[in-house]
């Protein structure tokens, strides 16, 4: 169990205060008491973000709070525009998926960071979106506020489906990412949690401390780093 | 026009230092020089004592450096050392210039 102590945990998609009830300090408190590093505070509305308001935010030195957009569209020829909109406003483009057009069109951008919940309607990936998701690094959510808040039948329908994104995942190397989708600071829930859920869809220890951990930290530091000029170009110190 | 790290890949490479930083081809590992021809597939880098190596583009991460200058003189202190996927510099010198790029890496590196 040393190695969760010493690794460094981040959610990257908690959806805070203009769209949803939670203020951006309460989540950024209780997360870190929770155990985590860093989140991602993740804004619907592109116009109306908590970043552009001067909400102040609990000046931690060892905690990172990083800022986000969840697109959530209908059409794909609106997906490709908004990406290329808010890629330079935002640290990480996510996308609310669940469609399979959108799911597809995400997965083929190589701009997108996240394809959030995309087993929303209970339809998993299949190979081919799963190879491009892997060429173009676009991580795979698996979001627990599905498990934890559905019930019946459609909570059976995503746990199918999330569990045939492991497979396809595991398969073909795509990046995932466990997620909790927290509109509240009643959603969240600590990195171990998170990590136990996770193992009860099937992912192993490994596959879970790296959903929270590892890959996050990749998109982070592919999106934050002011040395990378572009994909495979970049000034050395 | 002034060469930058953002206009590298699509610039002229014969004249700057470059060296090998990362390799299939662990023998080619520190090849270090001045770029002298560039075909292709592969770059022509004169490493001195009369001594010229081909080195193949992909598969290969380069280190270029940009010489610095405030417009009338080289300051050589202040060089920017650019680190380049070879894969991106895969296509004839000359069709390389064009202004929109779109060749992109096949993987996203760092996850």
């Amino acid at each position: 169990m040393g190695v969760i102590k010493q690794s460094r945990f981040y959610d990257l998609n908690i959806h805070p205060l203009p769209d949803c009830a939670g203020s951006p300090a309460r989540l950024v408190l209780e997360a870190r008491d929770m155990g985590y590093s860093g989140i991602c505070l993740t804004s619907f509305n592109s116009d109306n973000t908590f970043f552009e308001h001067d909400i102040p935010l609990p000046p931690f030195n060892d905690f990172e709070i990083y800022t986000g957009i969840e697109i959530q569209v209908e059409r794909v020829a609106k997906l490709t525009k908004e990406v290329n909109r808010l890629r330079g406003r935002a640290d990480i483009i996510i996308i609310g998926g669940g469609n399979e057009d959108i799911n597809r069109a995400s997965a083929e951008n190589g701009k997108v960071d996240i394809l959030a919940h995309p087993a929303a309607h209970g339809k998993p990936l299949n190979h081919v979106l799963a190879k491009a998701a892997a060429d173009n690094g676009v991580a795979v959510d698996f979001n627990m506020d599905a498990l934890i808040m559905q019930r019946g039948g459609s909570r059976i329908k995503v746990l199918t489906a999330m569990r045939q994104n492991l497979m396809l995942a595991r398969k073909y190397t795509v990046p995932m990412v466990i997620t909790s989708n927290a509109r509240s600071h009643y959603d969240l829930r600590g990195p171990r949690e998170m990590m136990a859920l996770a193992m009860f869809l099937g992912m192993t220890q490994d596959e879970a401390r790296n959903a929270l951990s590892k890959v996050p930290k990749g998109i982070i530091k592919r999106n934050t780093d002011s040395n990378r000029i572009m994909e495979g170009v970049e000034v050395a110190k | 026009m002034q060469i930058t790290p953002q206009n590298l890949i699509h610039h002229e490479l014969i004249g700057l230092e470059a060296s090998v930083v990362h390799s299939s081809n662990t023998a080619q590992i520190g090849i270090k020089g001045k770029v002298i021809d560039e075909t292709r597939n592969t770059l022509r880098i004169d490493v001195g004592e009369r001594l010229v190596k081909i080195v193949p583009k992909s598969h290969t991460q380069f280190m270029f450096t940009i010489p610095a200058s405030d417009g009338r003189r080289y300051l050589p202190e202040t060089d920017t050392r650019v680190q380049v996927d070879g894969t991106l510099l895969l296509s004839q010198p000359e069709n390389r210039i064009q202004s929109k790029f779109k060749k992109t890496i096949k993987r996203r590196v760092n996850i």
